[in-house]
């Protein structure tokens, strides 16, 4: 029973006492002992009755109480039983309502709040939102993961970035009272260099906060390397022969057509150029062919172990004339989905790097059947690729012995064809090497039907 | 005045962090151009370093003047003596990483001579070091802090190497002295990073837990 009953309760048995020193006085001394014994049990009832009406009145508002203070403490499920359709029963349905709706608008912003945040973090840039006081309000998992630093749990001032070139970009921008853009790098495991972009959030003049977005330039300095430098080999690589039949024609014309003794010689030079120009070309062609991304390939089904021994066949004498062993283990029956044409290209570039790069010993080509991918090894026992050159091999002009490769007439793309013909049969190419004990390339393709 | 004092060394925090990241950028960029023989990057540390100095002074007077003023006890007191070494600490590192930006601008003008392969590593290694042993302090971890300590000896072994492989090369090739000499005094400068890195972890175990384990290689790994 709280106090406030309790004085209700106290005042009403101070009323009772005074009616009933009124009525004493008004029935005067002469009344008979029936009539005092009934007035007693009259005001021992309405005391005990009142007391029990109380008693219940206090508990129902106490259920009352007790839910607001907890829907006040921020428990926003907390609801108050409705008893009876009486006016406190009406006072807790009305508690429930603002409740109902309190808890609903809750769970509304809970729910837009995730979502801006699940949206924040597939962002591929970095976003922070800063205070005027430099404190990070919010910053999405890209943010953290672009300078390294784990995500502190409360907000934090922009210096536990610990990247002295954004915090600098968000004081001038302060500073300046307009948005700031500006390239800079970010010193990390790696070195990464980004555009920071710090824009002003809100309409008044003096911003509300500032927005910080920080994007990976990475990406299209990358691919604009790229294509800077495949240019550059591409240019260099035409040049050499064309300058060498260049000297050799002028020779010829100035006098050489009459030197019988070298003429011969110069002419087959030309020849030889020419002919390393038209590989080039060629191979510029097949690569540009193969890297088209809307490359249309003209599917048939062929068994794996005879088109290999097709593709082969013409090499045994190559081979033989460099007195290299040549050995083909290719059993008929794995049947594969591939345009002929293109996967020609690659196998028989395989085969003619082993003969090419094999002094002596033996070239192996093995074709392992399996259940939902077949693989085809090249083996070879030349002098191996060094570890450093192997991560690179399949890159354009990439050549792990310059003068070599330029001797044998590789134009530095044979690899590169290799890798890209067979992804675009869904295969993987891969090599292990070991110095001076040889070479294995292997590319591994799909079946289309059951392996023997 | 004690919420005041709380929000002071809040501050005192966000300066010391800040100071961490101009420190920990000034020796990637400084490494970076050793690898990259880029004289401007190396001259950006120059120019970036004074910036540090200015911090450390800035730091120094606002401990003083919570020492004199406030008074402070235990973990706060701890926190600001801490706050003057480890500002005293990245200031000689900014100091290392310029002596580093001055050997890239030497090689730079050196033939080119490969650097042995420990050498990037070893400068991975002690930046990673100096993040970790940083992050540790400005969040209070000691178990980071611990870990950081035990990592110290993985830098040293790697300047052992480097000074093994750079001698070897001077006594084969006389030619290659100068720029050897070069790679040598920066990886003496990675090193001495590396044990401010352990000092500023030790300072960071000091103020979480109030234990001294400088000196006391012995500590670090059966207290834990």
């Amino acid at each position: 029973m709280g106090p406030t009953i309790r004085r209700l309760y106290a005042s009403l048995l101070g009323v009772l006492v005074v009616v009933v020193t009124l009525a004493g006085l008004l029935i005067g001394p002469g009344a008979g002992v029936r009539l005092w014994s009934l007035l007693a049990i009259a005001v021992i009832l309405v005391a005990v009755l009142t007391y029990a009406l109380l008693v219940r009145l206090a508990r129902r508002l106490r259920v009352l109480e007790d839910a607001a203070a907890r829907l006040a403490s921020g428990e926003l499920s907390a609801r108050a039983a409705v008893e009876y359709h009486d006016d406190l029963g009406g006072l807790a349905r009305s508690l429930n309502e603002i409740a109902d709706r309190a808890e609903r608008d809750r769970n509304e912003l809970e729910r837009g709040r995730d979502e801006s945040a699940a949206a924040l973090d597939y962002l591929p840039q970095g976003v922070a939102l800063i205070a005027p006081d430099l404190t990070i309000r919010h910053a999405n998992a890209r943010f953290w993961e672009s300078v390294e630093v784990e995500a502190p749990d409360r907000g934090a001032h922009l210096s536990v970035a610990r990247q002295p070139a954004l915090q600098e970009a968000v004081e001038d921008a302060r500073r300046a009272g307009r948005a700031v853009t500006r390239e800079v790098s970010l010193y990390l495991s790696e070195r990464l260099d980004v555009e920071a972009t710090v824009a002003p959030v809100g309409d008044g003049a003096t911003p509300e906060a500032w927005l910080l977005t920080i994007e990976d330039l990475g990406p299209e300095r990358r691919a604009a390397e790229i294509r800077r430098e495949f240019v550059a080999n591409v240019s260099h690589e035409l040049k050499t022969p064309l300058t060498s039949i260049l000297g050799y024609t002028e020779t010829l014309l100035q006098g050489g057509l009459h030197d019988e003794e070298h003429r011969g010689k110069f002419v087959e030079t030309i020849r030889a150029q020419a002919s390393r120009l038209e590989a080039l070309v060629d191979d510029l062609l097949s690569l540009a062919d193969l890297e088209r991304p809307d490359a249309e390939l003209e599917l048939k089904d062929w068994d794996l172990g005879e088109l290999l021994r097709e593709m082969a066949e013409p090499f045994e004498d190559l081979a033989a004339r460099r007195g290299l062993a040549f050995e083909l283990d290719a059993a008929p029956g794995t049947r594969i989905r591939c345009d002929r044409k293109r996967l020609e290209l690659a196998i028989r570039n395989l085969i003619d790097n082993a003969i090419k790069y094999t002094e002596k010993g033996w070239v192996r080509i093995h074709l392992v059947p399996g259940t939902s991918r077949a693989r085809i090894s090249v083996a070879d026992s030349g002098r191996g690729i060094a570890p450093e050159h192997l991560a690179r091999i399949f890159e354009r002009f990439y050549r792990a012995d310059q003068a070599r490769s330029r001797a044998q007439g590789g134009t530095g793309l044979g690899l590169s064809i290799v890798k890209h013909a067979v992804q675009l049969h869904g295969g993987t190419v891969g090599v292990e090497s070991e110095a001076d004990r040889g070479s294995t390339f292997w590319l591994e393709l799909p079946v289309s039907g059951p392996g023997s | 005045m004690e919420r005041h004092f709380h929000t002071d060394l809040e501050a005192l925090r966000d300066r010391l962090s800040e100071m961490a990241g101009r420190a920990e950028t000034a020796l990637t960029k400084a490494m970076e151009a050793v690898r990259t023989r880029n004289p401007r990057l190396a001259e950006e540390v120059f120019t970036d370093d004074p910036a540090i100095d200015k911090i450390e002074l800035e730091v120094e007077e606002s401990c003083l003047r919570f020492l004199g003023l406030q008074q402070p006890v235990a973990r706060d007191l701890r926190f600001v003596v801490a706050s003057i070494r480890l500002s005293n600490d990245l200031e000689r590192i900014g100091d290392h990483a310029v002596n580093i930006a001055q050997g890239a601008i030497k090689l730079s003008r050196l033939p080119v001579m490969a650097a042995p392969e420990d050498l990037p590593r070893m400068g991975e290694r002690t930046r990673g070091a100096l993040k970790d042993a940083v992050s540790a302090w400005l969040r209070g971890d000691p178990v980071m802090a611990r870990r950081v300590c035990e990592r110290d000896s993985d830098i040293d072994a790697d300047k052992a190497h480097i000074f093994g492989a750079l001698s070897a090369k001077m006594l084969r090739d006389p030619e290659c002295v100068p720029s050897a000499l070069e790679l040598l005094l920066i990886s003496r400068n990675l090193e001495r990073v590396g044990d401010l890195a352990t000092n500023i972890a030790e300072e960071a175990i000091f103020v979480a837990e109030a234990r001294v384990i400088k000196h006391h290689a012995e500590e670090r790994t059966t207290e834990a």
